[in-house]
């Protein structure tokens, strides 16, 4: 029954992909100029033992190759060595710090999403509305919009000039605690140990940041979404099935079926930009997350800490383009591997 | 091998109600389209109208820019939403079709059912057929899912599909082009309509397969009581197949005869002239075709 | 207008490799000639390997065995330089118009283009040789400078066939070539392309899935059935003795609907 199969075959090329992505992150930090031994030693004099010890310390003994195996092995075993600035563990620092970064564009991408249906079906079954108007010419405008220069805009806008909200400096009130660790996620955190004071306290420090990824990066969905409902809405294959008597909730599914895989691929990666956007976010809104874990080790040239935080990123994202591709693939079984679409 | 075609005349009774049978099924009267563009509103249809029967077959010949597609689609309600409609009457078994408000989403009108030129366009590409069918079938009253599979095989066969299961399980891409052309006449007919519009429904087919879909279309249609509103361009199919013919030229409707006497009494020269320059095998002998030059001056490029 | 250009089949055969790995010959075994005497007609239905010949005939594709020759020289083997000539002998108007004009040119400058490049005239004589064909097609000239999608399907495909007329070219290969236009127009453009191509002396193919059509504008019908020829002759052999099941199979379709057609 290799007709039910075709997601191991996009299953199967994920771990592929993650080692040729991993390859290129070991060649990329490369790239950082400069010696790390060097760099961490402060400019010391070392003996060539010291400074091949150093390097031993570092993964970096022997050649190219070498490490390259060493370091590989390393990943797959999830190991991601120890930041060379302070010595903590990367990979623990990585599991207090991804699903900070995660949730902000978690939740960005929710509301994106749940605001991309409102408007597309709006606009497009009612064209002729003046809302439908003013919202289809936002969503052509609006994606050029960098998100760094909408969050100072916005900062300035509503803290300072409207004060409706509180000042950037983190997630939550200084004063108050930080929540219990269950998940890992800190609003979930809150909400689960019922410290209202401080859930509050993080809904009113989350919004600005939030509005700014979706401001960002919302027109994009909507403006391919509102593409592809208007061309699904008026395909023959509509007024066929409208045509031939299947009933209103099967057209309309029918419809979202046709209208969806475009805007999931699409959706897939604005979910890389938005994590790249939680990170420049997570810099102005002074929150704690991989956005200043990345802008630290890029400033101590801690290369360790910057492989992992590649890895992580990198690993997130392709994990997200499979779950993407293979929802498409559900949604539209001409995108099966193995298919091939006869002419008429 | 010839096949005669049986044709309703227009003083049978196809079924048993008197009543019923006495009232149209379709009624138009007055219908025009006007679309608007830069240059002042463009008329794509002027005073059509028509009677058609339950049982009965009509056909609109016209070229392109004749407007029966457009009063084809007028009539389905599949008309683009900056259309204007205006008509004396549009009644439908006695629903107004006037009534329906234009959308880019239009409801359906029940017991009518369109057939289109490309099977490939018009059948949805990532359901299976067997549920596409089934969507069908089950509007057509309470059935289980037995019974609506079982249905979706037996129409299957209708339209000379017998490996049944591979079809209901496949996606319509999987198929052949033929094959869609049959699986599209089936779900068209599979609610068991009262009008089936046909537009254009052989204009991609070669002369053998354009006959063998046209069979079988009146056939099906025979036995369901349905009436056919046939489009085309194709004047010879449209009198082999269908009991009137309406002619359209630019907008208007030129000639209405019955189909079986069209050739010989033909009274607008533009028919005339349609029926002189089809193709056939005697104006293949000639060393030069006759084009419209005789019939009518002024023919639109 | 002097100098040969023949295409010559031999024994080709086009193979595609199918979705489940299987090979399937579009074209199975054709072998035919065509030169600037040639006036022949390829009829079949939708799969039959028309098209398939069609472009291996104008060098757009390459036989998977056999060979196609133009002048002798197999397709496969041509320099550039060859090419070029190829291609201004033999031109084809193919059936789907909507892709075959590039649709940020006026319509105008689409049909003189080719005549300007391979035959080396100046915008103002190819200008000539437009306005001419265009008129001979039954086309207003100022439809010329409007793109191609501002014009209905039927005009582009008459511009389609303006554009290969311009050319002059030593064989017209026509695919499917009429077969978006009204019957009203498909006389007179019949009638032209058969006059154009007794006039200039070049060769034609003419392929169509419609019958009557092709055996007008030929002298000679092939008729093609999955992949093969299954029938070759003049036309009225083809038309009133047809030996092979399929074509009079074809030629039977037909026969009803002349009944009923009306007599000039």
């Amino acid at each position: 029954m290799t007709r039910h199969l075709w997601w191991l075959r996009r299953l199967a090329v994920l771990p592929v992909h993650l080692v040729i992505f991993a390859i290129a992150v070991f060649f990329l930090v490369k790239l950082v100029p400069g010696d790390p031994v060097r760099s961490l030693s402060g400019g010391q004099t070392m003996t060539p033992e010291q400074y091949e010890a150093a390097r031993t310390a570092l993964g970096l003994s022997g050649n190219v190759g070498e490490q390259l195996l060493r370091y590989l092995h390393n990943v797959v075993t999830l190991d991601l060595g120890n930041s060379v600035a302070n010595g903590t563990s990367v990979a623990t620092e990585m599991k207090t710090r991804l699903p900070q970064t995660a949730e902000l564009a978690i939740i960005a991408m929710i509301i994106s999403s749940i605001l991309t249906l409102l408007v597309g079906f709006f606009v497009v079954l009612k064209p002729k509305n003046i809302v439908s108007r003013g919202l289809r010419s936002y969503a052509r405008a609006a994606g050029a919009l960098p998100d760094f220069c909408l969050g100072v805009a916005v900062i300035f806008v509503f803290y300072s000039v409207l004060h409706w909200a509180p000042a950037p400096i983190g997630r939550y009130d200084s004063l108050l605690n930080p929540p219990p660790r269950s998940t890992g996620f800190p609003l979930i955190d809150a909400a689960l140990s019922s410290d209202t004071a401080l859930l509050s306290s993080m809904i009113s420090h989350l919004w600005l940041p939030e509005l700014v990824l979706v401001i960002a990066f919302a027109p994009m969905l909507m403006k391919l979404f509102i593409r592809s409902l208007g061309q699904s809405v008026g395909a023959q294959a509509t007024r066929f099935r409208i045509a031939s008597g299947a009933s209103r909730t099967t057209v309309a599914l029918s419809i979202g079926r046709r209208a969806l895989p475009a805007t999931v691929a699409m959706f897939g990666t604005i979910f890389g930009f938005m994590l790249g956007g939680a990170v420049i976010v997570e810099q102005l809104f002074a929150m704690p997350g991989m956005g200043e874990y990345a802008v630290q080790a890029v400033t101590r040239a801690d290369f360790i800490a910057l492989q992992g935080f590649l890895l992580v990123v990198g690993g997130v994202s392709l994990l997200v383009f499979f779950l993407v591709d293979v929802i498409n693939m559900l949604l539209d079984p001409r995108r099966r591997p193995g298919v091939t679409v006869e002419g008429a | 091998m010839t096949t005669t075609v049986p044709t309703a005349t227009e003083s049978t009774h196809v079924s048993g109600n008197e009543a019923e049978a006495d009232l149209p099924v379709l009624d138009v009267a007055g219908l025009t389209i006007t679309y608007p563009t830069e240059h002042g509103p463009f008329t794509a249809v002027d005073d059509f109208g028509l009677t058609l029967r339950k049982g009965q077959r009509i056909a609109i010949v016209g070229e392109s820019g004749s407007g029966k597609t457009n009063s084809c689609m007028a009539i389905a309600g599949f008309l683009a939403p900056e259309a204007v409609v205006t008509a004396g009457k549009m009644v439908f078994r006695g629903q107004n079709l006037l009534a329906r408000k234009p959308s880019p989403l239009p409801r359906r009108s029940p017991g009518l059912a369109v057939v289109f030129q490309d099977a490939m366009n018009s059948l949805d590409p990532v359901w299976t057929v067997g549920s596409q069918l089934g969507a069908v079938i089950r509007t057509t009253g309470k059935v289980n899912r037995k019974q609506a599979r079982e249905r979706a095989a037996e129409w299957l066969r209708k339209v000379g599909l017998h490996d049944t299961d591979r079809v209901l399980r496949a996606r319509p891409y999987e198929l052949s082009g033929g094959m869609r052309q049959r699986v599209m006449i089936a779900l068209a007919l599979a609610g068991e309509p009262k009008l089936l519009l046909a537009d254009e429904p052989t204009s991609a087919l070669d002369a053998t397969l354009s006959r063998e879909l046209m069979l079988l279309l009146v056939s099906l249609t025979e036995e369901l009581g349905t009436s056919v509103l046939l489009v085309s361009h194709d004047i010879q199919l449209c009198q082999e197949f269908t009991d009137r013919t309406i002619v359209m030229r630019a907008g208007k409707i030129v000639e209405e005869r019955e189909s079986r006497l069209l050739a010989e009494q033909a009274a607008h020269p533009y028919t005339q002239g349609l029926l002189a320059c089809v193709p056939t095998l005697d104006t293949a002998l000639l060393d030069e075709l006759p084009t419209m030059n005789g019939y009518l001056p002024e023919v639109a490029a | 207008m002097s100098g040969a250009a023949s295409v010559q089949f031999t024994e080709v055969v086009r193979t595609f490799r199918g979705k489940n790995g299987a090979e399937h010959a579009a074209v199975d075994g054709v072998s035919l000639l065509v030169d600037e005497t040639v006036r022949m007609g390829i009829v079949g239905e939708s799969g039959s390997g028309k098209s398939t010949v069609v472009r291996m005939m104008v060098g757009l594709d390459l036989p998977t065995r056999g060979s196609v020759e133009y002048n002798g020289r197999p397709t496969s083997a041509m320099l550039p330089n060859e090419l070029r000539a190829f291609r201004a002998a033999v031109q084809l108007v193919a059936q789907d118009t909507s892709s075959s004009f590039d649709p940020r040119r006026t319509l105008r400058d689409a049909v003189r283009r080719p005549a300007q490049k391979l035959l080396g005239m100046s915008r103002e004589e190819a200008d000539s040789e437009v306005d001419t064909a265009l008129r001979d097609l039954g086309l207003e000239p100022r439809l010329a400078n409007r793109k191609p999608h501002q014009v209905s399907g039927g005009q582009r495909q008459r511009f389609a066939i303006a554009r290969a007329l311009v050319v002059r070219p030593k064989v017209l290969v026509c695919d499917e070539a009429v077969s978006a236009l009204d019957v009203s127009v498909q006389g007179s453009v019949l009638n032209l392309l058969k006059r154009h191509c007794a006039e200039r002396g070049a060769g034609l193919v003419f392929v169509s899935h419609g019958l009557p059509a092709t055996a007008f504008i030929a002298d000679r019908l092939v008729v093609m059935y999955q992949g093969k020829v299954v029938e070759e002759g003049s036309v009225e052999q083809v038309m009133y003795a047809p030996r092979h099941a399929y074509t009079r199979r074809l030629v039977d379709a037909y026969r009803t609907t002349s009944r009923i057609g009306a007599s000039a």
